[in-house]
């Protein structure tokens, strides 16, 4: 069962939900598998959204962020709050997803191709602005190599070296999925680019 | 060309980048959020119960075997005593010893495989354990 946190004495202790994520990890690394829970809701949703952009399905995707979340349990000790939780726990899924992925699929060689037959597709008309501001319909032009390129390096938070060495696959060719799966992406997702960055949001 | 991602596609490109790093960071709504939560910390739960009973285990079984040399250490001194006693309380206690040892060497040869076989059943066994043991754990 969660512990909940009015489950905590008021008195004693602050609710777990109160608590900053490097507390909560704090906590965990004693013992304290409530807050691990805490750190399971408050980030669970984005581990799964991020398998499921990888190109897991919704049930591959809630195991492997399970598994992902227990492996970070066993190693709490090791987040010492340099980073974002949510950028560690998303690290740690994504390498499970393409450690399974390698094991059926490889990236594709690089070919030369046309940069511009690769972006051929639906219109990018103005009337169809909403539809473009799904990332989530947007990936799924991708093939499955720009797919867990481009979500390695902008989901996962993985530098092209990062995530080259987690694909097993020369720096290269990542560089190069990840650029065409950008290009792609840029096209479909043109709207968004002159839309102003709220700053709180990218400190998460 | 630069190792960082946002690099990768040229001029002008950190604003998408950074719009497209916003879009990711952007986390759906998902109703099993809880459910979700709350099967991590059975599993979580699950675990630490599993750990609890194999350090229990293998305390019980390392307080067993210290048992059983305390023990053996004892049977030795005593045979050690009776072979200071008079020579009829040595010869008794001698013939009680090799008679259980003529039984046990009994016992074992009546199986239908000698005592190396059981030794090596015995051995798979324990490593039959280990790797069901294991298992279990990667389940949990």
């Amino acid at each position: 069962m969660v512990a909940s946190p009015s489950s905590n004495s008021p008195s004693r202790a602050p609710p777990l939900s109160g608590l900053h994520d490097v507390e909560l990890a704090a906590l965990a690394a004693a013992g304290g598998r409530g807050a691990f829970g805490e750190l399971a809701r408050r980030h669970g949703a984005g581990v799964r959204a991020l398998l499921r952009r990888m190109g897991a399905d919704a049930s591959l995707a809630d195991d492997l962020a399970q598994d992902a979340f227990l492996a970070a349990y066993e190693h709490i000790a090791e987040f010492r709050g340099e980073g974002p939780f949510g950028g560690w726990i998303k690290r740690i899924a994504a390498r499970l997803y393409v450690r399974r992925w390698r094991r059926r699929a490889q990236l594709d060689p690089i070919e030369a191709r046309d940069d511009d037959a690769l972006l051929d597709g639906p219109s990018t008309d103005e009337g169809d602005a909403v539809a473009r501001l799904d990332l989530d319909e947007a990936l799924r032009l991708l093939s499955p190599s720009e797919r867990v390129c481009v979500s390695l390096c902008f989901g996962a938070g993985m530098s092209h070296a990062e995530a080259a060495d987690a694909l097993k696959a020369p720096l290269g060719t990542v560089k190069s999925h990840a650029r065409r799966g950008l290009e792609k992406l840029r096209k479909r997702l043109v709207p968004i680019a002159v839309l102003p960055v709220p700053v709180g949001r990218l400190a998460q | 060309m630069s190792d960082h991602p946002s690099a990768s596609a040229g001029p002008g490109a950190n604003a998408f980048d950074i719009q497209l790093q916003r879009l990711f960071a952007q986390t759906p709504a998902m109703p099993d959020a809880m459910a979700f939560a709350e099967r991590l910390q059975r599993r979580l739960d699950r675990r630490w119960a599993f750990r609890r009973v194999m350090i229990t285990s293998a305390g019980v079984a390392g307080a067993l075997i210290t048992l059983w040399q305390v023990m053996s250490a004892h049977l030795i001194a005593q045979a050690d005593i009776a072979s200071q006693a008079p020579a009829a309380q040595a010869r008794h206690a001698f013939a009680v010893a090799l008679m259980r040892v003529h039984m046990a060497t009994n016992l074992i040869q009546a199986l239908p495989f000698g005592g190396e076989a059981l030794w090596l059943i015995a051995g798979l066994a324990v490593m039959a354990a280990a790797l069901l043991a294991t298992r279990l754990f990667e389940t949990l």
